[in-house]
This record gives C-alpha cells, structure tokens and sequence, in this order.
C-alpha cells in the first residue's frame, strides 16, 4: 500500500493508503518518517516543550482523520504539515510574544570566531528579524518557515496550506523582499522599525 | 539581485543566514519521541512489549495487525468460520442482494425535529503484541462502544460517546502475561462524550468543523444526494472511488460499502440501491447464512483476498445492515486461519433527546 500514482511529484512521492486495516503499521511507518523533522521544525517555531504536544496532536488527529487522506491529492507529508500547522495556530500568541523579545535563542556557536564587533552586528540582525516576523500575517509566515525551516518546496507549501502554487510563489517573493528592506508589511512607526 | 536596489538593506543571503540563525534547533531527547511514538501505536490499537521493568529505549514496539479502523464482527473468541458441505456461489450471493435489496422497506422511520438518530456499536478489534515482530505474545479482542447521536439537520450538534470494555483473550491471557513481566499498554484515548456540528469532533478546530470532507466514510446528506440513482451507475461510481484502493478491487468495493454502512444514516432507498450495487460484484459470496452478532443473526456477504475474508451482515427479511466481521488468512502468525479478529453490530433507532439511550 505504498504509492500508486505516476504522475510525477517533485519532492516527495509518499501517498501512501491509509485507509487499510493495519493503521498501526502504516501510522508506525509515517512517525518514523516524519515526526523528527517535523518536530524540529515545530522547535523553531514554538520550542521544543510545545513542539511535542503539537507532533503527538498532529500524529493522533492524522489517525483520527485519516479517511479524509486523498493520496490523489497529494503527498503525506503535506497533509501532516498542513494538520500541524493548522495547530500551530493556537500557540501563535506564544511564538509572536517570543519572536517580538526578539529571538528565543542566538546560535552563538555559529559565531565564536568572528570579531565581537560582528557577532553583535549579526545578533541584531537577528533579533531585527524576529520582530519582523512578528509582524508577519499567520500566512505570510507560514510559507516563509515552511520553505526555509522546515524545507518544503512551493508545491508542498501548497499542499499544506491549501492555496494554489503560484500564490505560494509570489507570496514567498513578496515576503522576502519586504523582509530585505526590514518592513515586513507595511511601514511601522515603531523605534525599531525606524532605527533601520 | 539586492545590489542595484538601495532600499533592501540584506541580500537573499543574508536574509537565509539570519533565517538559520533564529531560533536554532533544540537538542531533543530521543525518549520524548518515542514516548510520543507509543502514544500514537497506543490510539492506533498497537501493542508495545516491555519485558521487565525499564528498558528505556530498547523498548520494542510492534506494529499490530489490529483491524481498529472500524471493522468487525462478532462471535466467541478464536471461532473459526469455515464452509461446509457446498461451497458459496457468487452467483448466488448476487440473486439474495438483490431480493434482499427488494425487501427494504421504501422509506426510514421519521426523525422529526429535536429527535436524534441513534446509531449504537458494539464492536471488537483484535490487538496483538509480538516479542520481535515473529513470536506472537498475546492477541485479544477488545470491546468498543461507540454510540452516536445524529441531528435531523446535518449541521446541527451532534455527539458521540465512546468507551473501551472487556477483553476476549484469543491467544495467552493476562496472568500468563503478568507472570511473564509483559505488560499490555492502555489503549485509551478517544474514550468520552464529545459534541461538534456535522459531527466533526475531530477536526482541527473549531472554525473547520462542517468544512471537513465528507463522503463514503463521512456521508452528509448533500453526499448521499450526489450519488446515482441507477445501480449499475452506482456500482461504477464506487468502482471509481476505490480504484488503486486496498488489497484488491473487489474487497475495497466492499471496505467502502460497509464504511458507508456503518455510519447510520444511509437512508433506505440508497441503502436498496447499495445492495443491488454490490450484487454486481464478481466475488461476492454469501459466506454465512446465519452470522452470529451479539445475539442478532443475519446473512454474511463476504469477499476473500489471500485468505482473509471482510464480510458484512445483513437481516436479510428487512435489509437492515446489522454488522460486520474480519476473519483472518494464513498470514497471521499464532492466529490460525479462521480466527475472527474482529467485528461488529450496529443498531439504530430514533431518540427524543441527544445522549438518550433506545429502550431494548
């Protein structure tokens, strides 16, 4: 019961059927793909304590609603994702409260060599863009961390997000440009926003 | 790209560089995942073997070839179905459908408005547990009710309640178990009394309940509607829906069939039609002439692939679905050829108010 479509799917090929009788077979073999980097990815977004309730609440609504699964309509994967972020959208008061103190965490490793003077530079950058994701849409940010941090291509974010492609892709540009110019939506009157 | 562009203060590189630099990834214990890992097998009806008391990660989890998906069927623990004397013709299996798809009356008893349709199932599912996957440690069949209480406008409340029981013990038993230091993980979870519109109690949230998809697993009035009327159209329509589906063709047909069936409000004209539909299945066999669930007796519709048999039963003097039952092949290590290892019987009834029980 593995994929039965030939069509051809760039990224990932798993449609698998989850409507047969051996659910703890199939639903074993998608945890063992998938919780990992999804749990990785939920870390980044809301911790790694949240990020656990989120696998275990993705995991078990997949099981309870595994009928509604289409393998015509798309790969596994994005169906997980999709569940997860659908409730991503009850912690998103808990990441945006994170995200406007300005980052949970530096990678400080990441700069151990470098110059003070840069390290700084380089963690202002970076709490600069954890306020600017914070004022990011819920959707706007979706697709951003989706594609940068949990690695999805546009057809995947698609799938999980439920929106055609080609707004996955403009959106994405939209999002990205804004976020060069450090005004991720509209022009903000905030001290920092001005500072940059 | 941002070089020409005074206004953008990072390039597309330094834009990545800050995106992996953010909130870098927690170091994650191995043991939170696989305690989530259990939970899941847990929900899905699987069975996690632990010998003794702590072997941390070394714990082993064995998928289970548990039937929890909703199939069915009862009978006494480890009864083994078996024909006798002539084997069943499809053909035969063909002409009682269609009579029997005569003799459901035209139309359902009237829901009028504040009363629920009350679909009661009492069902068994087989659970296993296996040391390495090959030596099979213990099978059981355990008891799940699940009683639902269906609006007279789809949209409107519904609500379900469910609740785990007695075990049937097919293979071992649980002093032999407890001797042995196995212990045989809770499998409870969607136990409760739950309410949502459309009957939607799983959904993600709120905002999506009567948004979900609906079909042969999850009909909605608007579902049932669509459908032909035309049995021949029918039998193509499902021919289509499960095409690629499952273990063979003609054992799908019948898996969709009886998800349909199982939800309770599939009304009588359908329901005929359904029956001369599945009368068009070519290996469709009347398996057995007086299935046995829970007291109730009816005629079994079977179809076999490898040796396992799905069936589903019906009162063949009102055309009433009133169960199902999963009989095990030769491909289940410790469970002989035969064995039911799952089934159920379902009943349905008009109530006066949500969460009231039919008398009798």
């Amino acid at each position: 019961m593995t994929d039965r479509d030939d069509e051809s799917l760039p990224v990932d090929r798993d449609r698998p059927y989850l409507g047969g009788p051996d659910v703890a077979g199939e639903f074993g073999r998608l945890f063992d793909r998938y919780a990992a980097p999804l749990h990785r990815y939920l870390a980044r977004r809301v911790g790694a304590d949240a990020a656990n309730d989120l696998v275990s609440e993705t995991f078990l609504v997949a099981l309870n609603q595994r009928h509604t699964y289409d393998p015509r309509l798309g790969a596994v994967r994005s169906w997980l994702y999709g569940i997860a972020t659908n409730l991503l959208r009850r912690s998103v008061r808990q990441e945006l409260r994170a995200l406007r103190a300005g980052a949970r965490s530096l990678d400080r490793e990441d700069t151990h060599d470098t110059r003070v003077v840069d390290r700084v530079d380089a963690e202002a950058a970076v709490r600069r863009l954890a306020r600017s994701l914070a004022e990011l849409s819920d959707g706007d940010r979706d697709v951003l961390l989706l594609t940068s941090w949990a690695g999805l291509d546009s057809t995947e974010v698609a799938g999980v997000l439920g929106i055609p492609v080609g707004t996955v892709r403009s959106r994405l540009h939209r999002v990205r440009k804004a976020l060069r110019r450090g005004h991720p939506t509209r022009p903000s009157a905030r001290e920092e926003d001005c500072h940059d | 790209m941002t070089d020409g562009d005074p206004r953008e203060l990072w390039s597309d590189d330094d834009l990545d560089h800050a995106l992996e630099r953010l909130n870098p990834i927690p170091r994650t214990d191995p043991r939170t995942l696989a305690g989530l890992r259990a939970e899941l097998m847990a929900a899905a009806g699987a069975s996690a073997v632990e010998k003794g008391k702590s072997m941390g990660m070394k714990k082993r989890w064995i998928a289970s070839a548990a039937a929890v998906v909703a199939v069915a069927a009862g009978v006494l623990v480890a009864q083994t179905v078996s024909f006798n004397g002539n084997p069943p013709t499809a053909s035969a299996a063909a002409a009682e459908l269609n009579s029997v798809a005569d003799r459901v009356r035209a139309t359902d008893p009237p829901v009028g408005p504040g009363q629920y349709t009350y679909v009661g199932t009492r069902a068994w599912y087989t659970a296993t547990g296996s040391d390495t996957g090959a030596e099979l440690l213990y099978a059981y069949l355990e008891e799940n009710r699940t009683e639902l209480w269906v609006p007279p406008v789809f949209e409107q409340e519904w609500m379900q309640r469910r609740a785990t029981g007695e075990k049937k013990w097919i293979f071992s038993s649980e002093a032999e178990l407890k001797e042995k230091g196995i212990e045989i993980p809770d499998r409870p979870h969607s136990n409760g009394e739950r309410r949502a519109p459309c009957g939607d109690f799983f959904a993600n949230s709120d905002e999506e309940r009567c948004k979900g998809e609906v079909g042969w697993q999850k009909p909605s009035p608007q579902f049932i509607a669509s459908l032909p009327k035309d049995a021949k159209q029918l039998h193509d329509r499902i021919r289509h829906d499960t095409q690629g589906r499952g273990k063979g063709p003609d054992l799908e047909f019948l898996v969709y069939v009886a998800d349909f069936l199982r939800s309770g409000v599939v009304p009588a004209d359908t329901r005929a039609n359904l029956y001369r539909a599945l009368a068009m299945v070519p290996t469709m066999v009347v398996t057995d002439r007086a299935a046995n669930l829970d007291g109730r007796t009816g005629v079994a519709f079977g179809v076999e692939v490898d040796g396992e048999r799905r069936e589903i039963i019906i009162d063949v003097s009102t055309g009433q679905f009133i169960g199902e039952r999963q009989i095990a092949g030769d491909d289940r290590p410790g469970i002989p050829e035969g064995t039911v290892t799952a089934y159920s019987s379902v009943r349905t009834a008009v109530v006066d108010k949500i969460g009231t029980t039919p008398s009798q």
